[in-house]
């Protein structure tokens, strides 16, 4: 495989193909596998708050969520310190206080 | 206000404790990487200026072992800038702008989530993060909210600092799809700094630092 990634990044440099571009998304382990999820809307995942993109993932109907908190300098996804919530009104997930977990939707 | 002695000493200790070299503005190593930038620029297209990437681009960029150093070297051009790549022994480093100067808490630490997707992810996130709009939004716009996190907690509005944020994502050559997960990556952000006054533990551990200093935050 380690000899497989150059030539998917050139190959996708190249010609700007949507399928090498997906295969070398597919080939970086910080990129989640693409999931049934609509575009734009939120969800908690592990304690993290996602957004689900808009891009399609080419020859599928699938896209990716994407995590909106960084990683830390050494390579870990942070996560929420108290609670992930997803706010009923607005739809956004974020992070909140411990005892805040009204808004519903924390997974 | 974060006093700039200690802000620059508390990025030098998380950058050592990430394995990390930050750079300063007048090391000739970032004079070489400005013209690697504003390379990439010119070929992308993107308008910007090599004297913009010199005053105001903070970078951060993989390390590269030793012997592909110096076949990057060889490239005509830009190889004498790609070879400055080698020069941290394979370690990430962050480069920092004169203008980052004003703002060393919170370019560090976005520039040190950059430093974690590399961490994670090695060069082959770096080629993905070149590639895909969709993949630059995703990588950039977290990084942007920690920025923003840090602003938010010296005293700036969240609403601003999701505003700001916004535009300097505007300069990252993203497509429709991608500039709509950029923005709700920073909705997102913002309503976590606006609920915690955090951002996954930012803003606790910069405090915790800048206490060592004696400043209290």
């Amino acid at each position: 495989m380690r000899h497989v990634l150059p030539a998917l990044l050139a190959a996708a440099l190249a010609c700007g193909c949507p399928y090498a571009r997906e295969a070398a998304l597919r080939s970086t382990v910080i990129v989640t596998d693409p999931v049934d999820c609509v575009p734009d809307t939120y969800a908690c995942v592990a304690g993290v708050p996602v957004v689900c993109s808009r891009a399609t993932v080419p020859g599928s109907t699938r896209h990716r969520q994407w995590p909106t908190l960084p990683r830390d300098a050494l390579g870990s996804q942070r996560a929420c310190a108290g609670a992930c919530v997803v706010d009923a009104d607005s739809g956004i997930a974020h992070c909140a206080p411990i005892d805040a977990s009204t808004d519903g939707g924390a997974l | 206000m974060i006093p700039r002695a200690a802000a620059l000493a508390v990025a030098r200790r998380r950058c050592a404790a990430a394995n990390v070299e930050l750079i300063l503005p007048d090391d000739p190593r970032r004079v070489a990487v400005v013209g690697l930038v504003a390379a990439a620029h010119a070929i992308i297209g993107t308008g910007v200026t090599s004297e913009h990437v010199s005053q105001y681009v903070t970078v951060t960029l993989p390390g590269v072992p030793g012997v592909a150093s110096m076949a990057l070297a060889m490239i005509p051009v830009v190889g004498r800038f790609l070879a400055q790549l080698g020069a941290q022994n394979g370690r990430t480093a962050i480069y920092l702008s004169p203008a980052a100067l004003e703002h060393i808490t919170a370019t560090v630490e976005h520039e040190l989530g950059h430093a974690g997707t590399i961490a994670a992810g090695g060069l082959v996130w770096c080629g993905v993060y070149a590639l895909s709009p969709e993949a630059r939004a995703g990588g950039e716009a977290p990084c942007y909210g920690a920025g923003m996190a840090v602003d938010v907690a010296d005293g700036k509005p969240v609403d601003d600092a999701a505003r700001d944020a916004l535009v300097s994502l505007g300069s990252y050559g993203l497509d429709a799809d991608a500039s709509a997960l950029a923005a709700s990556i920073i909705a997102s952000a913002r309503e976590t700094i606006r609920a915690t006054g955090d951002f996954g533990g930012i803003v606790a551990e910069v405090r915790a630092e800048l206490a060592k200093e004696g400043v209290a935050w």
